[in-house]
């Protein structure tokens, strides 16, 4: 019989990103503590709320290099046995309801395509024949067919499971209370475990561990219909969406839509700031549905069969915080995610699993790094 | 009252009767077939009162839709699975968008016509006050009384109250609505499915009662998806929508005086009833008939079905093992008697045991519940100051209870004076508990799934995928049980029986919904 090893690392949170960090560290022979609140990983916090859209993005170049190395890391993870994680590489189009929206897809694809990644303009006629019905009159749309869905739940799931089939990960379902002074991991019982790192992966759970963490709650509200297979065959998002997400403090919605492997329309998106309650807001729900209906006409005739909300952890500037804290010794974050969690967990693990372990990551991981922010200056 | 009617099923003409429900007439013009189960199976009606979600059909080009729940009218259009219909026709997404929606305000809603809602309904319009009683059946009367006024020699009180509903101007009967939205403002949002042109209703009340009744425990075993395996009631509430059993072969199983009821509505529309299996031990059944002499219309009433009954198969300490049929369709059943498996051929099992209360609305409302109900004084009201609720809701007692809590209720919502009915009361709320003691569930029926028994209807997830997880939400987000149409209302209540674990509470929207409903101020 092996002796049972003290952890090296402590990680809180069995999410999506707490998982790929637990495997990511177990593939390196780090011994893990992985904590979670729940009695399964990936049954908790945005992990089980998100849309689990694999998706690049490109607002600044750090997103663009952190979202493209993670969707490459999901498909060599998938490959194989893409169903279990019920992985659908169903593509992102983002759809122009104007001239200026398709000036947007122009500029989007250069970029993209100087990148290295692949798109696909598509003019009114070609977006009709991919999305039969999209309202008529819009200008067109780009299609990045690399992009993907999976649900997070199950990923979440496999991963930790493959962590512990290491050997290398123990799993604790337990609550986290606190962070001691000194660095302990102390539980709902009073218990207080350590180890030479505890990494905090808890998304919005870790505003309370850590006050002094530049983060912000985003609410969202989801509402999934009943099967209608072949309603729509792409994750659509509209152009529009980095104006009306991003432009502003107030509450807003925009048009994102996913076709689940189940026929199910899964119906996004809404973010609304400094909100962290789960009660489900009927006028903002009402607001996302009909900004869906605009592009969707025969959407209002689908059953919906359910609607809930999920609470997105954005730090200040957009970018996760991955690395070490600056004030405190032995604890290293890997929160601030926004809406790119599962997109970007699978890289987000390697980062920080490579600082833990001493090695370089394949893209530089100073953007991500905590100490960009001068609260949290050392 | 009824005449003939073409409907078409998959483009193929059929002649039905106006006013049978669209199951019915896929009973007998298309093997009773509605949806096919994400693993292939295809399914017919169960629950036949808009519970279990099984007979979804598509209805004039507009899919997922409840045919238990809508009435045939001239010229519809039904698609079942094996017609693959999955889009909404460009009609029928036009008529949506057509939708009109109406803010209304009354004194008082009620949400269930059952006894209970007629009868607090009844005692509010008396009293002068605007009234809205809202149901998602097609007719008033519940389900012990539905469609009552076409069958005779029931109880008098039905005609009488359903007959009552007319003479109030200030009582406006709303069938075919079901609540989808609970608003923070004293609000219901409602669905309005009683015609092809539908609508959303905002209903703005000052008071609420709930009469929202109970629904089937309907528990899972080997065989439990077949066609012609159904509910009790459920088999029940089917044929009162104008199922035809005539010349067909019963089993019935499950536990309690329900069990007599349906066997002797089966018999009447010219079914074979072949055995009665009554899970309960025979000691505790003769207790119950000894404490019937508290209750003399009870004691009566039972004393006229037996008679009526004798000669049909019954036994005690017997339920059903597993069910077996050929190309998706019931054979047989595997009944266990007193300790020995017995096989029976038939073509329909009813199947249910004991009902569940209602209780999802008013936990929305943030009504304390209390063992599985919800929690009322005297007066039926809850832990909310205006919401009182009436019948199953509050504890499953039977029709008399839920008539004299209805009128409690509503004489007491509308000011009027009530303790003269509290000696009743006490009597119905001790009939309640001998009911709940005697047809308590026995151990066994709580463990009679095998690893590939489809626990989940809606979604297929089978009771070996389960095992890994305890929990509910676990379970649900990982097996993706609950997450179906039905939102776990038979699979939920199945589990929290097999395992005790707690189901979570209850999302937007109520009942599935047409987003356009939802889209309403």
């Amino acid at each position: 019989m092996k002796e049972a090893r003290l952890p090296e690392v402590i990680i809180i949170g069995a999410g999506i990103v707490g998982s790929a960090c637990a495997q990511a560290l177990a593939r390196r022979g780090v011994q893990v503590l992985l904590i979670d609140a729940a009695s399964h990983a990936g049954t908790c916090g945005a992990t089980v709320a998100g849309m689990g859209h694999l998706v690049v993005m490109d607002d600044n170049p750090a997103e663009l290099a952190l979202t493209k190395w993670s969707c490459q890391l999901w498909r060599e993870l998938v490959q194989g046995v893409q169903l279990d994680h019920e992985y659908n590489q169903c593509g992102t189009l983002w759809v122009a309801q104007d001239e200026e929206e398709m000036q947007a897809a122009r500029s989007k694809q250069t970029l993209l395509a100087s990148n290295g990644i692949a798109s696909e303009l598509l003019d009114p006629q070609a977006l009709y024949e991919h999305e039969a019905e999209l309202v008529p009159g819009l200008a067109g749309g780009l299609l990045v067919g690399a992009d993907a869905i999976l649900y997070a739940p199950k990923s979440a799931l496999i991963l930790a499971e493959k962590a512990k089939a290491t050997g290398c990960v123990k799993w604790r379902s337990a609550e986290v209370q606190q962070l001691t002074p000194d660095g302990g991991v102390q539980l709902r019982d009073g218990s207080i475990l350590r180890a030479p790192t505890v990494l905090v992966a808890n998304g919005m759970g870790a505003a309370s561990l850590l006050p002094e963490l530049p983060l912000r709650a985003k609410k969202g509200h989801i509402a999934i219909t009943d099967r209608y297979p072949g309603f729509v065959r792409h994750q659509l998002v509209e152009l529009g969406y980095i104006k009306s997400a991003h432009a502003s403090d107030g509450d807003s919605v925009a048009f994102n839509i996913q076709p689940r492997l189940s026929g199910q329309v899964m119906i996004g998106s809404s973010r609304q700031y400094d909100r962290n309650d789960s009660q489900l807001d009927q006028d903002i729900l009402r607001k996302m549905l009909a900004r869906s209906a605009q592009f969707l006409p025969k959407l209002p005739a689908l059953n919906a069969i359910r609607c809930w909300t999920g609470v997105r952890c954005a730090s200040l500037d957009g970018l996760p915080l991955l690395g070490p804290h600056p004030q405190r010794a032995g604890i290293m974050l890997a929160v601030g995610h926004e809406g790119l969690g599962v997109t970007t967990a699978l890289a987000s693990a390697e980062i920080l699993a490579n600082q833990i372990t001493g090695q370089t990551s394949a893209i530089d991981d100073a953007p991500y790094l905590p100490q960009r922010f001068a609260g949290l200056a050392a | 009252m009824t005449h003939p009617i073409i409907i078409h099923i998959n483009g193929q003409p059929h002649q039905v009767q106006a006013g049978q429900s669209v199951a019915s007439a896929l009973s007998q013009h298309a093997q009773g077939i509605s949806r096919c189960s994400p693993s292939g199976e295809l399914r017919a009606a169960v629950c036949g009162m808009g519970v279990c979600q099984e007979c979804r059909v598509s209805i004039n080009g507009l899919p997922q839709q409840l045919a238990c729940q809508t009435i045939c009218t001239a010229e519809m259009r039904v698609e079942n699975a094996q017609f693959a219909a999955n889009l909404p026709d460009v009609k029928a997404a036009e008529q949506t968008l057509a939708f009109e929606s109406a803010n209304l305000t009354y004194d008082v809603a009620v949400v269930g016509a059952g006894p209970g809602g007629l009868a607090a309904s009844l005692a509010c319009a008396r009293a002068g006050l605007s009234v809205a009683l809202i149901d998602d059946n097609p007719l008033a009367g519940g389900q012990i009384w539905r469609a009552a006024s076409q069958h005779r020699g029931l109880d008098s009180r039905t005609t009488a109250a359903i007959e009552a509903l007319r003479n109030y101007p200030n009582l406006r009967h709303l069938a075919q609505h079901k609540v989808v939205q609970v608003g923070s403002d004293r609000s219901l949002l409602l669905q309005d499915s009683s015609s092809a042109h539908r609508q959303a209703k905002r209903i703005h009340y000052q008071k609420l009662i709930l009469a929202t009744g109970a629904r089937e425990r309907l528990l899972p075993f080997p065989g439990w998806t077949l066609r012609g395996v159904t509910g009790l009631g459920g088999l029940q509430a089917q044929v009162k929508a104008g199922l035809s059993v005539a010349g067909k072969r019963v089993v019935l199983a499950g536990t309690g005086p329900l069990l007599f009821a349906v066997a002797s509505t089966l018999r009447k529309a010219g079914a074979e009833v072949l055995l009665i299996a009554e899970q309960a031990p025979r000691r505790k059944l003769i207790g119950f008939g000894a404490s019937l002499w508290r209750t003399p219309n009870k004691l009566s009433q039972a004393l006229g079905l037996l008679y009526e009954l004798r000669g049909v198969p019954y036994h005690s300490d017997s339920f059903v093992r597993s069910a077996f049929g050929e190309a998706g369709q019931l054979r047989r059943v595997c009944v266990q008697v007193a300790g020995k498996n017995i096989e029976v051929e038939c073509d329909f099992l009813a199947c249910a045991y004991g009902l569940i209360p209602n209780t999802k609305l008013a936990a929305a409302l943030g009504c304390q519940l209390e063992n599985d109900s919800v929690a009322v004084d005297a007066q039926q009201l809850t832990s909310q100051p205006f919401v009182w609720c009436v019948g199953e809701g509050a504890g499953v007692g039977g029709v008399d209870k839920a008539l004299l809590e209805g009128e409690i209720a509503g004489l007491a919502a509308s000011g009027q004076a009530f303790v003269q009915l509290q000696a009743k009361r006490q009597r119905w709320l001790a009939f309640a508990k001998q009911l709940q003691y005697s047809f308590a569930l026995r151990e066994e029926l709580l463990q009679l799934c095998d690893a590939e028994t489809i626990v989940c209807r809606c979604e297929d997830v089978r009771w070996g995928q389960l095992e890994a997880y305890q929990d509910w939400r676990s379970a649900k987000l990982h097996t993706r049980c609950g997450m179906g149409a039905c939102q776990g209302n038979v699979c939920g209540a199945a589990l929290a029986s097999m395992r005790g674990c707690q189901v979570e509470g209850l999302r937007d929207p109520h009942a599935p919904c047409q987003i356009q409903t939802l889209l309403t101020q």
